[in-house]
């Protein structure tokens, strides 16, 4: 009886570090240390003068995913079936809960940051005319 | 209208592209499509908007006449011919109302 028991505590005590190990890989994804793949869900967008409109990416024919690579220190994003744009960053930061990267291009200022625990995104771009922001989720590749 | 093409003209200027030929993504695309799709939502808005204040200025001329004093069977089809040919009641329904003057003569 006290082997079993013994047993038992053994499996518990395992299951119990490799659930702590699996989340602080989870967490430890986000950080810089793999890249990311994102889904833009919602996109909520204003035009100085004109309105706001809120959409899907494809209201906006945007495209619907874009890839966080930190060794090439870049957003990138395919649309149109085989064009790329990207937006390239400098540097990015971790805080204890958000991984946060920001960027200047074209005349606007950009800033992508997604949960280090749920890796929920969000982003926005700020400029003269046009400015909006876009939530959605990443997953480590 | 005048803003509608001033828009055009902003959105049509080149996007810059990067060192390996990709065209700038967050400050590029994202910003003329996203510009461009609220610009036509709000024409879009705008024109919606006109369409129903043109339908309630229709509705209400229609309600002054159906004030005016009775009027000849004449009178009625020609006014019915106008609601027929500006879309406003079927075909069928232009039939029957027609038929209801003739019969009321």
């Amino acid at each position: 009886m006290k082997t079993l028991q013994k047993r038992l505590n053994t499996a518990a005590l395992l299951c119990l570090m490799l659930f702590v190990s699996a989340a602080a890989n989870a967490a430890s994804k986000f950080d810089g240390s793999s890249n990311l793949i994102c889904a833009a869900m919602d996109i909520t967008a204003c035009v100085d003068g004109v309105t706001c409109a809120k959409g899907q990416a494809r209201t906006f024919d945007m495209p619907e995913f874009l890839t966080v690579n930190f060794k090439k220190k870049s957003i990138l994003a395919d649309y149109d079936g085989g064009k790329t744009a990207e937006s390239p960053f400098k540097n990015f930061e971790t805080t204890d809960k958000q991984l946060i990267i920001q960027g200047i291009e074209n005349d606007h200022g950009w800033s992508l940051a997604v949960s280090k625990t749920t890796g929920r995104m969000s982003a926005a771009s700020v400029g003269e005319e046009v400015s909006f922001t876009i939530f959605g989720a990443c997953k480590a590749l | 209208m005048m803003m509608v093409a001033l828009g055009v003209i902003a959105f049509s200027v080149t996007i810059p592209a990067h060192a390996d030929g990709a065209g700038a993504f967050l400050g590029g695309i994202a910003v003329a499509r996203i510009g461009e799709a609220v610009r036509d939502s709000n024409e879009s808005q705008q024109q919606e908007a006109d369409a129903a204040s043109q339908q309630a200025y229709y509705a209400q001329q229609q309600a002054e006449a159906a004030q005016q004093a009775p009027q000849t069977a004449e009178e009625k089809i020609a006014q019915l011919d106008k609601l027929a040919a500006g879309g406003y009641i079927t075909p069928e329904e232009y039939k029957s109302r027609k038929k209801a003057i003739l019969d009321s003569m």
